[in-house]
């Protein structure tokens, strides 16, 4: 069936609020963490207090005779090796998350104590120990090599040298990882925090080797996972273990501790020089770059990034391996890391060129349908932005006591997209009730709603009328919610299931009516004969289903996928900060964010993600670092008190676009949690820059960082 | 849209759960009785050597209580509700866990975040960082409670119709925190609502459609 | 998650001492609760008791008794901040009070509690004890007895420039203490960072009613609900021509005890207070700092901060362009 976009539509792309916002204002929405099922025992685990151990013995025997204590999952056997600093050893369930504590203290563990490294500088220093059996702690990434660097450099008329590097940081989901099991007759049921219930449930089915038709994932509301949340995680495995043995329900969720090391992003540091003609420009790029993954294998970031039609490039990629837990993905991986680079890259060239930054960035941007998007976009950014009259060479800004204002922008792209795997459940009843449902989970991107908005378009309904339900791994198949493919993957499914219902109702109502299927219409709440003047409430029309419901399950093919959705989105951001040149302080005073997304499905909840990106970044930008000590082998803030999270004072204003440019609106959906939070930060440093003349290189942007470059440059 | 707490695309299980919460009546299905007898609890609150302190006791009455549980009861949403805790359980763990009132959540536990954030007597403060008997005889207000049978708080509207919600885990504490403000002083200015506020975090960043719903409430004041 | 203990709640002051031990981590006295809660979940104190003081009601009352005002230790910040008198004489301490925590640690959070608090030191707070302390980004300039932490209450470095004075109620009845000598430096195990017994408990907070201009800088990261990077607390007396009679200059997180900055005290003195003289009594406030390879920058913090609290105490708050 030929399945397209309405050319007109009534519901896709306007602004709909979405349908659990009732719930969720008011506590009601019941996420993993809030559940309780009768008879429900409350689990914690024993991490290693070293950051690289093996287990001698553990003594559980006080444990198991504490009160309340219903069972003891070993997760570490004797000589297993531990990795990282809260690496489980055992897990405790008892009738109250008190018992389970103080069950826990009483456990003795021996440990062997393994040399261990928490730093890059650590890791990769000559005569390191390994920090884990499996691999070598460097691990040398694939570089990339065309032209020559050195000639080019020489030939360039403006060349920069640089040192630009970004901290690890925690995903801090508020809900933390976790799930509560359930068993029955050798059937089990996890209601888990996951931004994929299918994956979950395969994890679980293979643990403990039971057919996946006998594992059940629920995750109707989730508070956060970023990237970090895509399987059942060791925390997952043990919960249903311990629910197993204690022989009744169990729930396990990590405390704020623990979340720490329940994946990081990436930490990237970059030696770059780069060199462009009198032009404008770029001629040549070197990058010795690295980072940390954790226990993780890989910490690349693109190098170049955006501008990469550069003839003399030579890049390398070292991934320092570190005794913290693995890299989960986050947001956007290597993305915001690689902007950050290129674009700090970027601005210290245009300076040296004395050229306006977004002049400069222009001459080098991708060519074709990409770079005439990234164009119009940076149209858009400046006049809302008023860059004109806002921007100043770096260091000539207004002035105000010691306060030093600044502008900086910065482009980013993604790919984003639909997986050809998904499915969508749409089905009818008489009473009128039109129901959608997947598999798929709404992370609080408005995934729910999409399902809705869609439904609604194709049945002439509005949203609210429709029954959305989402996030039960026994419904239809989907894939994990994770870089930007979840929305392009959704609406063009329930475009298709919903044509489908449309479709199978036609012709059951053309019998009743006698008329053609084809002369059928739904516009408006009600069902149309084309043709005559008669028309059916929507009520009305479905009664006619009598006990015979429609039901229909759409699925994605690469060739509905093509003419649905799209892949590739690009889009800039601009920032205006103030600098405290006395002490350091940087506050983010706006930022404006024009975005592609191709076919807008709801633009509130668009904007909702781009300006929830672009803050998600403002903070890696001003406050958060983690702090590891190598001596300990700990990290230092593992909290909210010092890791530290912006709050409503420490928030620009954001002022976001949606581009719905016909260029980008016909290309079909392409996804949007990704993109916006991978310029922010640049632009954010580029401002510093713009207020200060100073470039500082080092984010967290906080005094500790920006005021000893300050001082440097003959402020302070 | 149905109720999704008692409708259909929360299994029943969970609804049963929820109502059994907002309960005092054990005869109800799924009651506190049937969960205590469940999880081990009732033999706690049968224990010898509990003391009751019935809702609305003066603090004064009080002189020493456990290590073991005492059985409390707290005035929660307008609802007397009766459990059985050690001193040592937090008002936040004592609501979730033992009440089945979950609007309130747990995120840092020390004080920070602000999902944890009820209204006592009117003030809010962070459930995590009070004992659960030091708030008996006090009103407690959780986002549930805000509402008006089933009528959104002006709040929780807001926050609805400018999408200032995304997982909306954080979101129960950041509207009971601004309702306390407007509660105070319906005039509320902009920069009252946003202080109201700042001992909250999102983290998926909806401060800007915070912003949005500051500038509704406000011209609503008008 | 907090080990278990008996519960009481004392309705006398002299009932209350009585509850407490001789020694510390018997007994914890429990007033706002936000530190001695979290304190008790990272298991830096387990006490077999807990004594509840918020029933000691006339802790809770501040009146003006003889040209001073008289806080009670159950005042919360809440109440301070928005109390008459302490705007009207006090400035600089309504101003640490609005400063401080959020609203929801404000409405529980007491001024005992306040300077009775543990300090936030990461290495203290996670129970790690390295020989040597690799990161104090947020830790002592002016490290004391080997210890690094700052203490971290704000409300005393203000007290303190205020010259206020506590009143100790112990076993042996009651006593005077200025606040400034209400703090010592910890060794993190039996010697707290208050001077206070462990069976004695702060009463209330004297604070005498002067002509003195008194301001308060806080440099932070968070803008909100933030611990500060550093902090000055300043006092002036100064006659009608502008010359300084008496300069307090009391700094925050920068050791383990507030540090009175007695160089700059001394310097300002007989002199007219402008942006060079502050200047230079910021510059001296910092003389003899050691700090730490990750905190050198907080140097540089306190010399800025020293020198607005100066200036804003005389109505000039250059920085933001309002001179």
């Amino acid at each position: 069936m030929a399945v397209n976009w309405p050319k007109e539509p009534r519901v896709v792309g306007t602004r709909i609020k979405r349908l659990d916002g009732p719930f969720k204002t008011t506590g009601r929405a019941a996420y993993s963490y809030d559940i309780t099922r009768p008879g429900m025992h409350f689990a914690v685990l024993l991490g290693s207090p070293h950051a690289h151990a093996r287990v001698k013995t553990v003594d559980d025997s006080a444990a198991k005779a504490m009160p309340g204590v219903s069972a003891i999952h070993r997760m570490a056997k004797d000589g297993d090796e531990l990795t990282y600093a809260g690496d489980p050893v055992l897990g405790i369930a008892a009738d109250t998350e008190a018992h389970a504590y103080d069950a826990l203290r009483a456990i003795k563990v021996e440990y062997e104590i393994l040399p261990h490294s928490v730093t890059m500088q650590a890791s990769e220093k000559e005569g390191a120990g390994k920090v884990s059996e499996k691999d070598d702690n460097v691990l040398k990434g694939k570089g990339r090599k065309a032209g020559d660097v050195d000639k080019a450099l020489e030939a360039s008329a403006a060349k920069i040298e640089g040192v630009y590097s970004l901290p690890e940081i925690s995903h801090s989901c508020l809900e933390s990882h976790g799930l509560l099991a359930e068993w029955n007759d050798g059937k089990l049921r996890v209601w888990c925090s996951t931004q994929a219930t299918q994956n979950v449930a395969a994890d679980l089915a293979k643990e403990f080797k039971i057919s996946p038709a006998n594992v059940k994932c629920i995750t109707h509301h989730m508070g956060g996972g970023f990237g970090s949340k895509f399987n059942a995680g060791v925390e997952g495995l043990a919960c249903a273990h311990l629910a197993k043995i204690a022989g009744r329900a169990v729930r396990l969720m990590l405390d704020r501790r623990e979340e720490h090391s329940a994946g990081i992003r990436p930490s990237a540091h970059a030696i770059v020089a780069a060199g462009a003609d009198a032009s404008g420009k770029l001629i040549a790029f070197r990058s010795e770059q690295k980072g940390s993954p954790g226990l993780g294998s890989s910490a690349n970031f693109p190098l170049p990034y955006v501008y990469e039609n550069i003839p003399n490039v030579d890049t390398r990629m070292d991934s320092v391996r570190c005794n913290f837990h693995m890299t989960r993905a986050y947001r956007a991986p290597g993305h915001p890391q690689g902007c950050f680079v290129m674009e700090s890259v970027m601005d210290d060239l245009a300076a040296k060129l004395q050229m306006d930054p977004v002049a400069f960035r222009r001459i080098n941007l991708p060519e074709g349908q990409i770079g005439e998007i990234y164009n119009k976009e940076l149209d858009i950014a400046m006049e809302m932005f008023g860059w004109a009259k806002k921007y100043h060479p770096p260091g000539k800004g207004p002035a105000k006591g010691s306060l030093r204002t600044g502008v900086g922008m910065a482009c980013h792209k993604w790919g984003g997209g639909g997986v050809p795997i998904d499915q969508m459940l749409c089905e009818i009843y008489s009473d009128g009730t039109v129901l959608m449902q997947s598999s798929t989970q709404d992370l609080g991107t408005g995934n729910r709603t999409v399902l809705a908005i869609v439904a609604a378009e194709v049945f002439g309904l509005s949203p609210d009328q429709i029954k959305s339900e989402v996030g039960e791994s026994e419904w239809a198949r989907s894939h994990g919610s994770g870089g930007s493919t979840t929305c392009p993957s959704t609406a063009p499914a329930s475009l298709v299931a919903a044509t489908q219902a449309r479709s199978a109702f036609f012709e059951r109502l053309a019998k009743s009516l006698e008329c053609k299927p084809e002369d059928l219409a739904c516009e408006a709440g009600r069902v149309k004969i084309n043709g005559t003047d008669k028309s059916l409430s929507w009520q009305e029309a479905c009664q006619k289903l009598g006990d015979n419901k429609i039901s229909e399950l759409g699925k994605l093919n690469l060739g509905l996928l093509k003419a649905l959705s799209d892949q590739g989105a690009g889009g800039c951001q601009f920032a205006e900060v103030q600098v405290d040149i006395e002490t350091g302080e940087v506050r983010v005073i706006e930022v404006v964010a024009v975005q592609d997304c191709g076919l807008i499905i709801n633009k509130l909840a668009c904007e909702s993600q781009v300006a929830g990106g672009v803050v998600m970044a403002v903070n890696a930008a001003v406050l958060e670092e983690r702090f590891m000590d190598q001596a300990t082998g700990r990290m230092l803030n593992p909290d909210m008190e010092f890791y530290k999270l912006g709050m409503i004072e420490d928030m620009p204003r954001i002022k976001v676009h949606m581009f719905d440019d016909p260029i980008s609106t016909s290309r079909g959906v392409i996804g949007i949690g990704e993109p916006p939070t991978i310029s922010t930060l640049a632009a954010i440093g580029n401002a510093i820059f713009n207020a200060t003349g100073v470039r500082v290189s080092r984010a967290p942007f906080t005094p500790r960082h920006v005021l000893p470059a300050l001082i440097k440059g003959g402020h302070a | 849209m149905s109720d999704q707490s008692q409708g259909s695309t929360v299994p029943d299980e969970e609804a049963e759960k929820i109502s059994g919460a907002l309960s005092t009546d054990d005869s109800n299905g799924f009651g506190r009785r049937s969960f205590l007898k469940g999880s081990g609890l009732a033999a706690m609150a049968a224990g010898v050597g509990t003391a009751a302190i019935p809702a609305g006791t003066a603090q004064a009455a009080l002189v020493a209580m456990g290590p073991g549980p005492v059985e409390i009861a707290l005035d929660v949403d307008g609802k007397q509700v009766k459990t059985s805790v050690e001193p040592r359980v937090t008002l936040l763990d004592a609501l979730r866990d033992y009440l089945q009132i979950t609007a309130a959540k747990r995120v840092c536990d020390r004080g920070t975040c602000g999902a944890c954030t009820v209204l006592i007597d009117g003030k809010i403060i962070y459930a995590c960082s009070m004992l659960a008997v030091e708030a008996v005889g006090k009103k407690i207000t959780t986002a549930r409670g805000l509402m008006n049978g089933d009528e959104l708080h002006p709040v929780q509207a807001a926050f609805w119709e400018k999408d200032a919600s995304q997982c909306g885990f954080c979101t129960p504490g950041f509207v009971v925190a601004c309702s306390a403000v407007l509660a105070k002083n319906p005039k509320s200015t902009f920069e009252d609502l946003k202080k109201s506020v700042d001992g909250n975090i999102c983290r998926c960043g909806t401060y800007e459609q915070m912003f949005q719903v500051f500038e509704l409430l406000t011209q609503r004041g008008k | 998650m907090i080990p278990a203990f008996t519960y009481k709640n004392p309705q006398t002051v002299p009932e209350a001492v009585a509850l407490l031990a001789p020694t510390w981590g018997e007994a914890e006295v429990l007033a706002g609760g936000s530190d001695l809660l979290a304190a008790m979940k990272d298991q830096l104190v387990a006490p077999k008791t807990v004594v509840n003081i918020k029933g000691l009601k006339d802790l809770s009352t501040s009146n003006i008794v003889g040209g001073k005002l008289v806080l009670g230790a159950n005042v919360t910040l809440a109440e301070l901040a928005e109390l008459a008198p302490v705007n009207k004489h006090f400035p600089a301490l309504a101003k640490a009070a609005k400063d401080l925590g959020s609203i929801q640690i404000r409405n529980v959070a007491t001024l005992g509690g306040n300077l009775c608090q543990r300090n936030r030191d990461w290495y203290y707070r996670n129970q790690l004890g390295p020989e040597v302390k690799e990161n104090l980004a947020y830790g002592a300039i002016f490290p004391a007895d080997g210890q690094s932490y700052v203490h971290p209450s704000t409300l005393a470095p203000v007290l303190i420039a205020l010259s206020a004075t506590a009143q100790v109620v112990g076993p042996n009845g009651a006593k005077d203490v200025p606040i400034e000598k209400l703090f010592q430096v910890s060794d993190l195990k039996n010697k707290r960072e208050v001077t206070l017994a462990p069976n004695e408990i702060i009463t209330n907070v004297t604070i005498p009613i002067t002509e003195a201009k008194s301001a308060e800088i806080q440099v932070r990261e968070r803008q909100s609900h933030d611990w500060p990077l550093v902090q000055a607390a300043v006092a002036l007396l100064v006659d009608n021509t502008g010359m300084v009679q008496k300069a307090n200059i009391i700094l925050g997180h920068v050791g383990p005890v507030p540090r009175r900055a007695t160089d700059a005290e001394k310097f300002l003195v007989g002199k007219k207070l402008d942006e060079s003289l502050a200047t230079e009594a910021g510059k001296q406030g910092a003389e003899g700092a050691q700090p730490h390879a990750t905190n050198e920058y907080k140097v540089q913090l306190v010399r800025v901060a020293i020198k607005r609290a100066l200036l804003s105490a005389m109505g000039n708050d250059y920085w933001r362009g309002t001179p």
